[in-house]
C-alpha cells in the first residue's frame, strides 16, 4: 500500500516531468509488474508500457544478422545496378556498331563506311603478279586461278 | 563486410574489363586503338547488318600512318602483328629487305563456325600501313576471291 503511494507522487512528479531517469525506471518497472491496480492508475499502464516498449527498441542494437543481410542485399542491389547500367551501355553503344572515323571524326553514314572499306580492302587486294609470286596461301590461290 | 563489398564489385568491374576486351582479344586491337581515331587515320567499323550478304559478321579496318619514331612506331606494330601471327593456323608474308610487306593470317576460331582473318600491309612510298581485321562464315578461298576483285 505504501508503494502504491510512492508511485502516485512519483507519478504526479511524472506528469509534472519532475522525475529523474531513476525514478522513470521504477514507475516504468512498477506498471511492467503490477497485476491489480487502482482505477485512477490502471489508465497509466498501458502507456508505460508504450514507453518500455520503445525504449527496448532504441536500445536494442543492430544485431550482426541483421546488419549482415542489409550489407549482403546492399551489395547484391549495386551489383545488380552496375550490371544493368553496362548492359544499358553495351545496348547504346551497338547501336552504333557501323561506322568510319576519319581524321578522328566519326560518321555512322554507312554508304560512307562502306566506301572507305572497299577502300581499305583494294590497299590490301592481290594482284596477278601477287599470286604469280606466290603471295597467297595454296589453298587461296586454287580458288582464284 | 566492407571488404565483401569491394570484393564483388571489383569482381564485376574485372568481368567487364574482360568481356569487353574479349570482343578481339588480340594484339591488334591495340593498333586500331592506338591509331583509329588519329588524324591522317581512317577507321571502319561494319557489322553483320551490313555484310550480311559476304558472310562477315565483322569487319574492322584501319588505314594510316604509323610513327617514324616512338613507342608506337613501326617496330611496336610489327610486334602486334608478330605476336596475333604466333596464333594463326595459316600463315602468308611476303618481305622486302627484311622487313614485313604484307601478312595474311587465318586465325583460330574462338566460335564454331566463325573464321578470323587478319590482314596488313605496308605502303613504303606512302609511309603508310593498312590492317584488316575479318570475322565470319566465309573461308579463306571466299576471302580471297573477294580480294582478289578489289583489284
Amino acid at each position: 500500500m505504501k508503494r502504491v503511494k510512492n508511485i502516485k507522487v512519483l507519478l504526479d512528479k511524472y506528469l509534472e516531468g519532475e522525475t529523474s531517469h531513476t525514478e522513470e525506471l521504477e514507475l516504468r518497472r512498477f506498471f511492467a509488474t503490477a497485476k491489480h491496480l487502482p482505477e485512477d492508475m490502471a489508465a497509466y499502464k498501458p502507456l508505460f508500457a508504450y514507453f518500455d516498449k520503445e525504449a527496448m527498441t532504441e536500445k536494442q542494437p543492430h544485431s550482426a544478422r541483421r546488419l549482415y543481410f542489409r550489407y549482403t542485399w546492399s551489395a547484391i542491389a549495386a551489383s545488380i545496378f552496375l550490371f544493368l547500367s553496362i548492359a544499358g551501355y553495351n545496348g547504346y553503344s551497338h547501336q552504333s556498331k557501323d561506322y568510319v572515323i576519319i581524321n578522328g571524326e566519326k560518321s555512322t553514314d554507312v554508304r560512307l563506311a562502306k566506301e572507305q572499306a572497299r577502300k581499305a580492302l583494294a590497299e590490301v587486294s592481290f594482284s596477278q603478279e601477287d599470286i604469280a609470286d606466290d603471295l597467297i596461301p595454296q589453298d587461296m590461290k586454287e580458288t582464284v586461278q | 563486410m566492407k571488404q565483401k563489398m569491394r570484393y564483388i564489385l571489383s569482381t564485376l568491374l574485372l568481368m567487364v574489363t574482360i568481356s569487353m576486351s574479349a570482343q578481339e582479344g588480340l594484339y591488334i586491337g591495340d593498333i586500331f586503338e592506338h591509331y583509329g581515331k588519329r588524324h591522317g587515320s581512317t577507321m571502319v567499323q561494319l557489322s553483320a547488318d551490313v555484310l550480311k550478304a559476304y558472310d562477315i559478321t565483322l569487319y574492322k579496318s584501319l588505314s594510316f600512318r604509323p610513327d617514324a619514331s616512338g613507342p608506337y612506331s613501326w617496330t611496336w606494330i610489327i610486334a602486334c602483328v608478330d605476336q596475333d601471327k604466333h596464333r594463326a593456323k595459316k600463315i602468308k608474308e611476303s618481305m622486302f629487305d627484311g622487313n614485313l610487306k604484307s601478312g595474311y593470317y587465318q586465325l583460330p576460331q574462338v566460335k564454331k563456325g566463325i573464321n578470323r582473318f587478319i590482314l596488313f600491309k605496308t605502303d613504303d612510298k606512302r609511309k603508310r600501313a593498312t590492317l584488316i581485321y575479318i570475322e565470319g562464315t566465309l573461308n579463306s578461298a571466299e576471302l580471297v576471291s573477294m580480294l582478289f576483285s578489289k583489284k
